[in-house]
């Protein structure tokens, strides 16, 4: 059972510990979830993989601040007057609806397209590195081959013109 | 004499630039000239807060420390007292992975916190850990003034509709935590131990996590998807809010649970003090300095004990009676009055200093 810490001297902390002890027999819990883990969205390779941090700074940002909403909130810090000036805000707003909506949706469209691009983009880098990495690995390989062939028809040379 | 303060960011609504402004109030009650300068300005604080480039460099400034910023760099050109107020600054590797961004300006932050040390006059912390932290590294002067807080706008209308909603689909316990979704503020746990007290002590609750995901969408979709594998319903992930929905929040949740593992001072502890909800929180950095003999602390991340104490504050009325009588005797430490003062008396002594 864990500690628990309450400064008060009204009410013992044994009390408690008891209390949750009665609830938790009760109850008769025996699973533990303590070693779930927090789901990962992204392999360990996106972390490490050749996508500079810049680029993924930027991705960040893109996707975070693509879809710009024309509906924030409209407030005044003036103390009387405040109330008044929110709601001619707001008229304002209703009035130009039909001018500047076209507008925002457009952009929103290009921006959602851009950053589709860029993850597209990302993704591609991504499965690059992945292909030159095993590229280069059976380079190696084809590399160690032929040096052990070379080596093979050197000893046969010599065995020959003994 | 003329104070200003300088921030990196003055955003609206978040505590350090709130109490940048109730600080200049302050200063301007107690007879001193006092302007808020800030490299990044909110829109809607354009008309309190002037650009960092405007700064006089030949009058007192405070510098507000919690992120890392250029600004550190120019604080040695100050001619005139050099004060220090030190937020703490998140370990870096909370945000590794979720936003490396921020993460860089953390480690940036620490080297300027060494940078500076050899530049202010003083340097003071919401808090004991945030001082301990100043005096590890050798600031001279160093003192505790806890953040100044106008709990007069806690009082404010609640949102109505948000209210009656949460009221007419209210069937048992709703717990809340309040605060940005953020690694180091462990949301995780709190869904971990939600689990727990939904299966087996009150299928009816609700959770709510209040705060704002920006910057922190992945670590967003990860704790959607922990309450998705853990079967879990009533598990609500608000996002940014505004202010009057936040108080809705507080007043009708029956609880308040922390997890955080990195708190410089942690505000909304006392915002659930001031709207008497009982506090369970994991014992951690500044937590139990803030919550003094409030609340009641758990040392480790038992979820099912922790979710059985849960059970236990909500049923034994005495024992949420002296967690809130505690909570309120605490709160009445952070009061504007007693905050002021300490802040003001702080300021006064380094002006006297040679």
């Amino acid at each position: 059972m864990m500690d628990i810490e309450f400064n008060d001297e009204t009410i013992k902390v044994e009390d408690i510990i008891r209390k949750m002890k009665t609830e938790l027999s009760k109850n008769n819990i025996n699973e533990d979830i303590g070693n779930i883990k927090l789901p990962n969205h992204f392999d360990e390779s996106d972390r490490h993989g050749s996508v500079t941090p810049e680029l993924k700074i930027a991705l960040e940002q893109l996707n975070r601040s693509w879809n710009n909403s024309i509906e924030y909130e409209i407030s005044s810090h003036r103390r009387y007057i405040g109330p008044m000036i929110v709601l001619g805000k707001r008229v304002v707003r209703k009035f130009l609806r039909w001018y500047i909506n076209p507008i925002t949706h457009s952009q929103a469209e290009f921006n959602a397209s851009v950053t589709r691009a860029m993850s597209a983009m990302v993704k591609q880098i991504e499965l690059n590195e992945k292909s030159y990495s095993e590229l280069r690995n059976e380079m190696k390989e084809l590399v160690r081959t032929n040096e052990e062939l070379v080596k093979q028809i050197n000893k046969m040379y010599i065995k020959e013109n003994r | 004499m003329i104070i200003n303060q300088l921030l990196p960011a003055m955003s609206y609504g978040d505590a350090v630039s709130n109490s940048a402004i109730n600080m200049q109030k302050y200063l301007r009650d107690s007879g001193h000239t006092a302007n808020i300068y800030a490299e990044h300005i909110h829109p809607k604080l354009t008309h309190l807060v002037k650009p960092a480039s405007k700064i006089p460099k030949n009058e007192a400034v405070i510098y507000h420390m919690a992120i890392g910023c250029d600004l550190a760099y120019e604080i040695p050109k100050f001619t005139s007292k050099r004060m220090l107020l030190y937020h703490n600054v998140t370990p870096d590797h909370f945000f590794r992975g979720y936003d490396d961004q921020s993460a860089d300006l953390c480690v940036r932050a620490r080297k300027e916190l060494i940078y500076l040390k050899d530049y202010m006059d003083a340097a003071f912390a919401d808090s004991s850990y945030n001082k301990s932290e100043l005096d590890e590294l050798g600031y001279r002067n160093t003192a505790v003034t806890p953040i100044i807080i106008n709990f007069e706008d806690y009082d404010a209308p609640v949102h109505h509709q948000l209210m009656t909603r949460l009221q007419r689909s209210k069937k048992g316990t709703d717990l809340l935590f309040v605060g940005r979704i953020a690694p180091n503020k462990k949301q995780e746990d709190i869904i971990k131990t939600f689990y727990f007290y939904k299966k087996y002590f009150d299928k009816n609750a609700r959770l709510f996590l209040v705060g704002s995901y920006t910057r922190m969408e992945r670590y967003h979709w990860e704790l959607k998807e922990l309450a998705r594998q853990l079967e879990l319903t009533d598990v609500y992930i608000t996002g940014h809010v505004p202010f009057n929905e936040i108080l809705t929040y507080y007043k009708n949740a029956d609880i308040f649970i922390n997890m955080s593992e990195h708190e410089g001072f942690c505000v909304p502890l006392l915002e659930a003090m001031k709207f008497e909800l009982p506090i369970i929180s994991f014992k951690k950095s500044a937590v139990p300095e803030t919550l003094g003999n409030g609340g009641l602390l758990v040392v480790e991340k038992d979820y099912k004990s922790i979710a059985a104490l849960i059970k236990v504050v909500i049923d034994d009325q005495e024992l949420k009676n002296r967690l809130l009588e505690n909570q309120k005797q605490r709160l009445s430490y952070f009061s504007k009055k007693n905050t002021s003062e300490i802040f003001i008396s702080k300021i006064q002594e380094i002006l006297t200093l040679k």
